[in-house]
């Protein structure tokens, strides 16, 4: 699996996935509440192995899956 | 013993422990002198108890009964098994640190074999119960409602954790099944004793950590500077008392000082919903919202709630942050959780 699909996964897993896309704004839908927001900060630092920054944990980063395996990805260098 | 030590647990054994002599040898007729007095003196400050004993567990939980002590004791472990796994078993189902529990044994093997276990448990041999609850460790400061209805609070957390386990569905839905109502209104004088207990107390989610005294807190509810909330949960399992603090100073914006949150009830969306409690009396009062974060080496947690619920650092000083709400939108309230408003200061 790559990294998105690792990170949608995730979503399957925690039974969030209906309707879900790649692009889906997580933030302001019901995907992503506060809840749910550590644990999927939680899970990328642990999935992926990285220890985010504190300024990587904003808005723009989580905004959607797309985003997130951005962000995960310039920790692996790129290759996911 | 290191001052800061304070029991929050106290696991017994029965066999001339709580009671007199041995149940599977025809013993445990009497109780031992000070056992009753020491369970309801513990109970009643909000030290909440349980048992792990090697016994026949319904032998022993219908002695329990006669003598009327079985509400007292939370998710009791009686098993012919090691004690360690009894006690262990115990911890993680109140979610209670080994080092603010206390297993009482009279048996060198039996507290040697839990200490080799869980080192960071404090063992007593309970040779004089009545010593042992003067202990300094097992003393409260202060007994607040929430400390007394402490044993009951717990009982619910076990019943709704069962629930939780077998329920199929997400996180949200098992939430909206709970018909959870959180009572928001001003802090009052009778309040104040459970606001230094949550500002003393929380560790994880706390924003800032400050600590006031109780003469500072008293001025604070009648200064129209401040708005000081505090926030009451109830549930169909049970009212979980006063779980949530919010405090804001007024000026020409709304500062949040403290956003504070029982970890007894983390997980049900409380600092969210206090958060966007925050964000509709900014809206309100049509100023903007500021939040200051202190970083501890425990509240990353609160970081992340401000941070994805779209707050933005404004400030930066090391460990201090001024943090900004960064819309004109105020936050939604979770739909799995209804608010009541009381008159606000």
């Amino acid at each position: 699996m790559d990294t998105r699909e690792r990170i949608y996964q995730f979503f399957v897993d925690k039974k969030k996935a209906d309707g879900l896309t790649y692009d889906t704004e997580l933030l302001k839908s019901r995907f992503i509440n506060s809840l749910f927001a550590l644990q999927i900060v939680m899970f990328v630092e642990k999935e992926f192995g990285v220890k985010l920054g504190r300024r990587e944990i904003s808005t723009e980063n989580f905004h959607s899956i797309n985003a997130i395996a951005e962000l995960v990805e310039s920790h692996l260098g790129g290759n996911g | 013993m290191a001052e800061d030590v304070r029991i929050k647990l106290v696991i017994w054994d029965l066999d001339n422990t709580l009671w007199e002599g041995t149940l599977s040898e025809g013993g445990g007729a009497r109780l031992r002198p000070g056992a009753r007095e020491a369970v309801l003196e513990l109970d009643r400050r909000g030290i909440v108890q349980s048992v792990a004993s090697k016994n026949d567990p319904d032998a022993a939980a219908a002695r329990i009964r006669d003598f009327g002590l079985e509400d007292y004791f939370l998710c009791p472990r009686i098993s012919w098994g090691p004690k360690s796994a009894g006690v262990g078993a115990i911890l993680s189902a109140l979610n209670i640190k080994p080092e603010a529990a206390a297993f009482v044994d009279d048996s060198e093997f039996e507290r040697d074999e839990v200490l080799h276990a869980l080192p960071r448990v404090h063992a007593y041999d309970g040779a004089s119960l009545a010593e042992l609850t003067a202990l300094p460790e097992f003393q409260v400061p202060f007994i607040t409602r929430d400390a007394a209805n402490r044993r009951g609070m717990y009982r619910a957390d076990l019943a709704r954790q069962s629930a939780e386990s077998a329920f199929e569905g997400s996180a949200d839905e098992f939430l909206a099944t709970l018909g959870m109502e959180l009572d928001i209104s001003p802090v009052t004088r009778e309040d104040i004793r459970r606001v230094e207990e949550l500002t003393v107390r929380t560790h994880q989610l706390n924003s800032t950590g400050y600590t006031y005294d109780y003469d500072e807190l008293t001025a604070m509810i009648d200064d129209p500077g401040y708005l000081f909330l505090i926030c009451g949960l109830r549930d169909k399992y049970g009212d979980s008392g006063k779980v949530g603090l919010l405090l804001m100073e007024r000026g020409d914006a709304l500062r949040i000082k403290l956003l504070i949150v029982s970890c007894r009830v983390m997980s049900r969306g409380i600092g969210s919903a206090l958060l966007a409690h925050a964000t509709r009396i900014a809206a309100r009062e049509g100023k903007p919202l500021l939040a200051e974060f202190f970083e501890t080496e425990h509240n990353r947690i609160m970081y992340i709630t401000y941070k994805l619920a779209g707050f933005e650092e404004v400030e930066e000083n090391g460990s201090a942050l001024l943090l900004r709400y960064a819309s004109d939108t105020p936050l939604p309230m979770p739909d799995y959780l209804k608010v009541n408003e009381s008159q606000t200061n």
